[in-house]
Parts: structure tokens; sequence; C-alpha cells
């Protein structure tokens, strides 16, 4: 976000938002803080109706019991110092007086803690000090007590110990956040020479997100529970194809990128954040590295709510809810896979879905910035939050569906190019009959010279499958090889699909499709045949399921009879 | 191509009215802070930052100091611009 944007929000409408009464009181000009933080409120859904005092009145208007401060009745009171103001005080300190500055200014900002205490039940809001460093003594500064550099850290510190014995100060870490873009974002020099404003435009907004998430968790905002997806998530790759010895984690592949995202999961569920998972998966397949790869992270014990199914997310989502009972808006659900992100958004409106970057290494980075999990308590109450959770949601009841799954992909105006196998598909067909392994019927593998002798024997028709819904194209992701038998029956010698576009209507189009391609060659018949694998059990039922009807081992449709399958897939 | 002193002044012109979150501000070389409502130091600072950001350029605080009305801010910014192209 940019101040500009921040800027514009101020003239939207707020009436229907939450009031919170806020004061912002500061050592240098506050207009623009007070701008962003009340802009940003809009982003957060907060009606913030700030009392800014003027430029560099903290002593008066705290130590006042009649201030303007405390007649506007705050509910929060942001205090900000600059560093920069703390410097100019710093530099007018006589050098004998300068060891103990540091604690001269806790002294002070202890006793407006306290004095705040007394005439407001105000939450303080204290902003601790952007460590600058004024390079009088370099990088030696750290071993000379009566230097700036050392005071300031000094003071941050004792901020942190104090703030730990009064029940109603918060600090923002305003120091952390300079640390990540560093000082000459934070700060700009001519802003604070011709203004006095100490925070760079691009740092508002940042700033302004800190203080709103701190007020946000104090109302009672706070993320509880992470739902995790698994494939490409957790773990690069797809357990299901890939068997459980190729998924990336550890030293394999991007692994360490995915170790990176479990460690982190790991301590938020140690902080007391409940860990579900979320995966399309059958469910021995997704558990199974919980249980058994050496290099996972997770295990199944730190997971409160385990769901791997073929159900669509959002009802599975839906259920996690019913069993943990809490709120949606209490809830991050984490997915490599855009349509499940935008699936779960759409039927789960309230649930925080963070757009994950494509490169798994960003995975921790991006989410650390959106800083979801705020809080304003921690005991170790928190700590064993998940084995009750467990418990609970071994008792619970996993059948209601909920989602109106047919209106959502009806909006998805999906489309599926068919087309025989040509000259640029054959070595994706080729690979996909090699490495399919759970949408595959009879996991038949060929080669690229195998492909190339079927499609252009007069014996088979071959199709290929792509398709595109509203937010991309997912490229080639099914194909179908019919054999002729005879003089009226078709083979299914071949079906294979990705398990990314599962229960879209992809199943029916494909019956759909092939039911034409076989009646085009007079066809009356066509018969499928599922052999069963290690990993293809998601599909047995798959003939039946599209009506095919069960006849010495394999399936039949009588194309003769057949009525076209409701699909929301167009051809393109 | 440098643009002339007219097109920077109708884009700071445009800028103007967005920091300023007012449509009928019409600047003209001559026009200085006192003849626009709101003109404080903030907005003030506020729109040289963004003007920075659209011209990619960087004013120097002597050069802010300086400026006695829009038109040397403009002639500034041309000048700049020029020094950037050639």
């Amino acid at each position: 976000m940019l101040f500009a944007d921040l800027k514009q929000n101020l003239g939207k409408d707020f009436s229907a938002l939450p009031k919170r009464r806020l004061a912002l009181l500061g050592d240098s000009a506050t207009q623009f803080l007070a701008k962003a933080i009340k802009g940003y409120g809009f982003e957060e859904k907060i009606n913030f109706e700030i009392y800014e005092a003027d430029y560099d009145q903290l002593n008066s208007q705290i130590l006042d019991a009649h201030s303007e401060l405390y007649h506007s009745q705050p509910e929060y009171i942001v205090l900000y110092l600059s560093a920069e103001k703390l410097l100019d005080r710093f530099c007018a300190t006589s050098l004998d007086a300068r060891s103990g500055f540091g604690d001269q200014v806790l002294s002070e900002i202890q006793n407006w803690w306290s004095t705040i205490a007394q005439h407001s039940t105000a939450k303080i809001i204290h902003c601790n000090f952007v460590e600058i460093n004024d390079a009088v003594f370099g990088h030696f500064a750290a071993k000379v007590p009566s230097s700036f550099p050392f005071q300031i850290k000094k003071i941050n510190f004792e901020l942190m110990r104090l703030a730990q014995k009064e029940k109603h100060v918060y600090l923002a870490d305003i120091a952390g956040l300079s640390n990540q873009v560093g000082y000459a974002n934070a700060h700009d020099p001519r802003l604070y020479a011709t203004a006095k404003v100490a925070f760079a435009l691009e740092f508002l907004p940042i700033a302004a997100k800190a203080v709103t998430d701190v007020v946000k968790a104090l109302t009672g905002g706070s993320m509880k529970c992470l739902i995790l997806d698994l494939d490409n998530t957790v773990w690069g790759g797809v357990i299901g194809d890939d068997g459980m010895e190729n998924i990336q984690i550890g030293d394999l592949g991007m692994g360490h990128a995915f170790d990176h995202l479990q460690r982190w999961a790991k301590e938020l569920q140690r902080r007391g954040i409940i860990l579900a998972v979320c995966s399309k998966n059958n469910e021995d397949t997704a558990k199974k590295p919980f249980q058994e790869h050496p290099d996972m992270i997770l295990r199944l014990e730190d997971i409160a709510v385990f769901v791997a199914n073929w159900d669509n997310k959002a009802d599975n989502i839906k259920r996690i809810q019913a069993t943990l009972n809490i709120g949606f808006d209490s809830m991050v659900f984490l997915d490599d896979n855009p349509f499940e992100r935008n699936l779960v958004r759409e039927h789960v409106p309230a649930i925080v879905v963070p757009e994950l970057p494509e490169d798994p290494s960003m995975y921790v980075p991006y989410l650390a910035g959106l800083n979801l999990f705020e809080t304003t308590s921690f005991s170790e109450e928190d700590t064993q939050r998940t084995q009750q959770y467990q418990a609970e949601a071994a008792r619970s009841d996993f059948q209601k569906t909920f989602t109106d799954i047919d209106g959502y992909l009806n909006s998805l105006a999906m489309v599926s190019e068919v087309k025989p196998f040509d000259d640029f598909s054959v070595p994706r067909v080729a690979q996909l009959t090699q490495r399919s392994n759970q949408f595959n019927l009879r996991t038949i593998r060929y080669t690229v010279a195998d492909i190339d002798r079927l499609r252009n024997s007069g014996d088979y028709a071959t199709m290929s499958f792509q398709l595109e819904d509203k937010f991309g194209d997912h490229g080639l992701i099914g194909l179908i090889i019919l054999k002729q038998l005879d003089a009226s029956t078709a083979f299914i010698d071949t079906w294979i699909m990705s398990c990314r576009v599962l229960k879209r209507g992809m199943e029916e189009f494909i019956v759909n499709q092939m039911v034409r391609s076989a009646r085009e060659r007079g066809m009356k018949r066509l018969v499928g045949e599922y052999i069963p694998t290690s990993k293809n059990s998601m599909v047995k039922n798959l003939y039946g399921d599209m009506g095919f009807a069960a006849n010495d081992g394999k399936w039949e449709l009588n194309l003769e009879t057949f009525k076209e399958l409701k699909t929301y897939i167009q051809v393109k | 191509m440098t643009p002339t002193t007219e097109q920077v002044l109708a884009e700071v012109n445009r800028i103007m009215c967005g920091v300023f979150n007012n449509r009928s501000i019409v600047l003209k070389p001559e026009t200085t802070a006192r003849d626009v409502e709101g003109w404080d130091s903030l907005n003030h600072i506020e729109l040289v930052l963004a003007v920075e950001k659209h011209f990619k350029i960087k004013f120097n605080f002597a050069e802010l100091q300086k400026f006695k009305n829009v038109g040397e801010m403009c002639n500034n910014i041309v000048a700049k611009l020029a020094k950037a192209g050639s």
C-alpha cells in the first residue's frame, strides 16, 4: 500500500465500520501518520476516530488530568517518539550525563505510562525507536556506553522489559520494521528538514499497519488457526504421483524452501496456533510423510485436524471450522494453487487467504511481512492447545456438505481445447503416461515413439485436453487413447488426468468427448477398465460414477442410449 | 525529447490536484503557495515528493527553499530532464 492510496481512503464511507477512538502523540509532525492510520483502518474495516495532539505536546497532554487527550476518551494512545529528536536531545546532554541518558529517557516514559493509567483506561501502544547510528564512533560505539547507538539500543531493550510489567502497555516494533526496509527507506532527511516528518512517505503505511495490527489483536481480531495444503505447499511435488521418497523436503530439490515453511508453522503451533491440514489426497497417502518421512519437521501430533479427501476445499474448511468452533475470520489458509484459493475465498469470504508467491523460497518471507499472527498475550495454556483440539476432532462428524459447487464452477467460465495428439503435445503426452499415478485408469506407460506409432495407426483415436478458466490457463491436463476393438466397440486404452483439475466437471466433459469421437466412427459401445495399483485408488469408482455399467471386470457404456453428462466446460 | 515548461506545468497541475484532492486547481507560472487554498508546508512537501517520483528526478534541499513560484519549479524540472536526457 502506498501513502497516496491510504489518503484516497480518507474520502471513503467509514460509517458502517466500528469506531475506535485513538490518540496520537508524537514529538515530530504526526499529521501524515494520523492520515495513514485513518486510511489503513479502512483497509482493516476500522473507523479510527483520531485525536491528534499538537506538535511535541506529550508532557502537557499526558501530565494534565484535564487535557484534551483525556477529554477525547481514547481507547488507544499511540506514543511515538522519533529517533532524530532523541539524537538532538542526546547531543544537548553533557558528556558526563550521557551514560545515564537512556535511563533518564526511560524514567520519563515510565512516568508517562503510569500517569496515563491514573487518568485513563486506554491501552498504550508505544512505538520503539528506529535505531540510527550517528557514525561518531563507527562500529566501536557498541563498546562505548556513552555513545548514542549504545544508548538508543539500550532504551529499546529496556522498553521491552518495562512493558512486560505493564498490563496496559504494548510495543509497536518500529525498529524491527525499519531494519527490514533500511533507514534510508524509513526516513527522508528532506521531509524531516522541511516539515519535521520523521517517517518517509513510503514508511508511513508500514508504521500505520504496525499500530493497526496491535489494535486489531487487542479487539480480539487475532488469528487462531493455520490451514495447510500439502502438495507444493508443505512439500515440493505431488505425493500421490511422485511417491513419499520423491517429495521435496530436506536436501531433495527445493526441499529447504519447504523446510522453512514447516519450521515456521511448527513455531506457530508451539505458541498456540492450531494447525490443520486440508489436502486433495487419499488420507493414508497424505499422512504417511508425517509419520514416516525422516526429514519432515511437522509431525502428525502437531496437526489438530487432518482432512485429506477429494471433496472441494471450501467444504473441507467448513468442516474444520465446525470441528474447532472458531470464527472463519480467525483462520488462515495456505495453498499454492490459485484455483483452490479463489474457491475458498468465494465460499468462505471471512477467511484470510494469502496470495502465496510462486517461488516456494519466498513463502515465509512473504508471510512474515503480512504479520498475520499478531497477539496480545501468551500463556502456558497456548502451548497445549493442539491436544485439546485433536480430541475434539476425533469426536466430530465430517459428512456434511455446504457449498454450492455448481454455481462456482459455472462462474469460472471454463473452456477446453480438445485435439488429437500433435507434434507439439506428443512429448508432454508421453511424459504424462510415464509420471501420472493417481488419476490413471490403467497405468500403461508409453514412450514418445510409442505415442507416435499410436497416433498414426488407424486403430486408435487420441485426444488431448487443455483447460482454461477466468483465472488462467492450466495447460494440457488430460489425455485419452481410444482403441477400436471391433466394428462396434471402442476401448479406453488410456485415461489420464491431472489431479489439479479434479471435480470441476472435467471427468464428465471427457466422457462426452469420448462418446462424440466413438460415435463419429460408428461405434455402439465404449468399454473402460480400471487396473488397480498402489496409487490410483482415487479412480476405482470413476466409471461407475460416470454411468458405465459393470460387466465382467470391465465397464461398459451403451452409446445408443447415452445422454450427455452435465458439465460447465465448453469446447474451445 | 525534453518536455516544454508548459507541458511540465500541466503535469504538475495534474499531480497537485491529486495530492490536494482538489480538481479545480489551475496553476500558472506565477502561482505561489498563497494563491492556493490548503497549500501548507505538509502538502507542499508531499507535492514535491510526488513530482520527484513522477519525473524520476530529485531536488536538493537548497532548491526546495529557493523556488519562488510554480514557474521556477517547472523550469528547474525541465533543466533536470534536459540534463538527464543529454
